[in-house]
């Protein structure tokens, strides 16, 4: 047997299965919404044959860019998600618990505080991007000497994650105004997602997929302890922060375009090791399309679900997405813990 | 399998290293040179620099005085890969994530040949097969590691290193988590691999008597330095157990083998 990977057949179908429900979920997100269009109405919007330009507007505008950006982002985050886990050699980390995502958050409220004070209006999505990139930056420089400990990078993440929060809270509370715009980036949300998120997301995807996909040889090698990485060639220091500022650039990409989104680059990973093992080549490409069908799927509940907040005056529709994948993953995930051997 | 061992390869060798952990000194000035094809075999009390030894000889621990040298230069110039196509290294109690499985693990020896990039040949599925067959884990290749016993999982960690088919290979108390029939089963399989293979052989093991029946040569540490280094008859003496260990022994021919086999001393219990 030639290649290495377990069940190499089983990955396949797992890849092209997944990728068949994100061309489904894409074309639920097209059709279902608010105004729900028969399949000959959204074909008619998509290839522009003469059709009402409402429908063009809404399909094409507006549901088509945030069916990619859920899709795309979806994809970052998980396969983010399963490098960290493998690289800090801890199950339980994810882009939020190094701090990439809380990071992003506080660049965007940052960002609005120097607004305010400079004039100049850094875009949010950038703002994002440096925060998260920062965050991770700061994980990895005050975890230090020891990081490669199981536990460390994931404990001093923790830390700086809960440091950005105050810190979001602290700027947030001079600024109750700009609350409502804020909340998209603390609780991840797809509404409103238009061509120009979209248009700052794919290059991330072109670039970062292929990339995180091509380093599964370098991150198994990553799952052993520092001593027999070095014994196998590979300085272990420096092989750990290049795959690492992968992985936090990666979730720092996919949050600069939807917020703060919880559970996804922990869940998608952890049912992707038990789909295929821990073999990083058959792990991160299945781990990638289950977080982009997750995604989505959970945006498709956010935004066609209507329910009644306690105190809101009417019922709210259009839920940001970082609240179904909070609400759902929580329990999802104590459930698949408390299955699991250890 | 009258195939002559290939000719002895560049061995790592240590001339006057000091190294050390933050401001701990743990080696100071040790030479060691191990014969190519023959067993060496580490002994000494915890602490006294066996494990710093053989990982500097490995390039993991570097030098902060004296050399390692391997082929002639010093082992710090060579590429991480190349040091790691010539010497593996196996550490003490070694880490890695439970849900890999055992063929995957071993597959990581192929690393140095293969690259980060690259694809595994025939001859590296070769290697794989072989190494798992010398460390009788191929019926266990599909299983994970945390559903091995201990024994189990470090024979796959032994795989890995002899998956990376090197002329010298470093053992860090490979028998640790063994019972007494795997520890022999191991010794005898890293002695096959130098007298079959010409592979050179630097092991640490804490059992003494395993290392005067199975060494060619065995090199006593003490605090860091190199106290005996010799013939198993001519280091482990009541002399050395004394001086080195605090250990009160008489030493006697192995019935079996002949060679030297210590038995302390002091413990005589009345018979009731």
């Amino acid at each position: 047997m030639v290649t290495g990977v377990a069940r190499p057949g089983r990955v396949v179908v797992l890849v092209v299965g997944g990728v068949a429900a994100a061309a489904a979920l894409l074309t639920a997100h097209l059709a279902v919404g608010r105004l729900p269009l028969p399949p000959d109405d959204v074909w008619a919007a998509l290839t522009g044959s003469p059709t009402s330009a409402f429908h063009r507007v809404l399909v094409v505008d507006l549901r088509l860019p945030r069916a990619l950006v859920g899709l795309g982002a979806g994809a970052l985050l998980a396969l983010s998600g399963a490098v960290l886990q493998a690289v800090t050699r801890n199950p339980l980390a994810e882009p939020g618990l190094v701090g990439v995502t809380t990071g992003a958050a506080l660049g965007v409220v940052a960002s609005l505080a120097v607004a305010a004070g400079t004039g100049l209006s850094p875009a949010p999505t950038v703002a994002a991007l440096l925060g998260g990139l920062a965050a991770g930056a700061a994980t990895w420089l005050v975890a230090g000497r020891h990081r490669s400990a199981p536990g460390r990078l994931v404990l001093v993440g923790a830390l700086v994650a809960a440091l950005c929060t105050a810190l979001t809270s602290l700027l947030l509370l001079g600024r109750r105004d700009s609350l409502g715009s804020v909340l998209r980036w603390l609780v991840g949300s797809l509404n409103a997602r238009t061509w120009d998120d979209w248009a700052a997301l794919w290059p991330w995807l072109l670039a970062g997929v292929p990339v995180g996909l091509l380093s599964a040889g370098l991150v198994n090698l990553l799952q052993l302890d520092d001593p027999l990485v070095t014994s196998l060639g590979r300085p272990a220091d420096r092989t750990r922060l290049l795959v690492l500022g992968l992985a936090v650039a990666l979730a720092a990409a996919a949050v600069s375009a939807t917020g703060a989104v919880a559970f996804v680059g922990l869940l998608a990973p952890h049912v992707a090791r038990r789909l295929v093992g821990a073999d990083a080549r058959a792990l991160l490409p299945v781990a990638a399309v289950l977080g982009a069908v997750l995604l989505s799927a959970a945006d498709l509940v956010a935004y066609s679900t209507t329910v009644s907040l306690p105190g809101a005056a009417s019922q709210v529709t259009g839920l940001p997405v970082g609240a179904v994948t909070a609400v759902v993953g929580g329990p999802v995930l104590l459930a698949l813990l408390r299955r699991s051997r250890r | 399998m009258t195939a002559p061992p290939p000719p002895p390869a560049a061995v790592p060798t240590a001339h006057g290293v000091v190294a050390g952990y933050g401001r701990r000194r743990v080696l100071d000035g040790v030479d060691l040179v191990p014969e190519p094809g023959r067993l060496t075999c580490l002994v000494g009390p915890n602490g006294s620099g066996k494990s710093t030894l053989l990982q500097t000889l490995g390039r993991v621990v570097p030098t902060r005085g004296g050399r390692v040298v391997l082929d002639g230069r010093d082992i710090a110039d060579w590429p991480g890969p190349q040091v790691a196509r010539r010497v593996a290294l196996l550490t003490q109690d070694p880490q890695g994530p439970g849900g890999l499985r055992v063929r995957e693990l071993v597959e990581q020896g192929r690393h140095p040949w293969v690259g980060a990039f690259g694809a595994l040949r025939r001859h590296d599925d070769e290697a794989m097969a072989d190494a798992m067959t010398a460390a009788g884990v191929d019926h266990l290749a599909d299983r994970r590691l945390d559903e091995l016993s201990g024994g189990e999982r470090q024979r796959a960690w032994i795989a890995l290193a002899l998956a990376q088919d090197t002329p010298t290979l470093l053992l860090d108390e490979p028998t640790t988590f063994l019972d007494v029939a795997h520890q022999l089963e191991l010794l005898r399989l890293v002695r096959r691999r130098c007298d079959e293979r010409g592979t050179t052989v630097v092991v640490v093991l804490h059992d003494l008597n395993q290392a005067a029946r199975f060494a060619d040569r065995v090199v006593a540490l003490h605090r860091g330095a190199v106290v005996a280094d010799g013939t198993p008859e001519q280091v482990l003496t009541p002399g050395l157990l004394r001086e080195v260990f605090h250990v009160e022994a008489v030493v006697v021919p192995d019935p079996v083998t002949g060679r030297p086999m210590f038995v302390p001393t002091g413990d005589r219990r009345d018979d009731a």
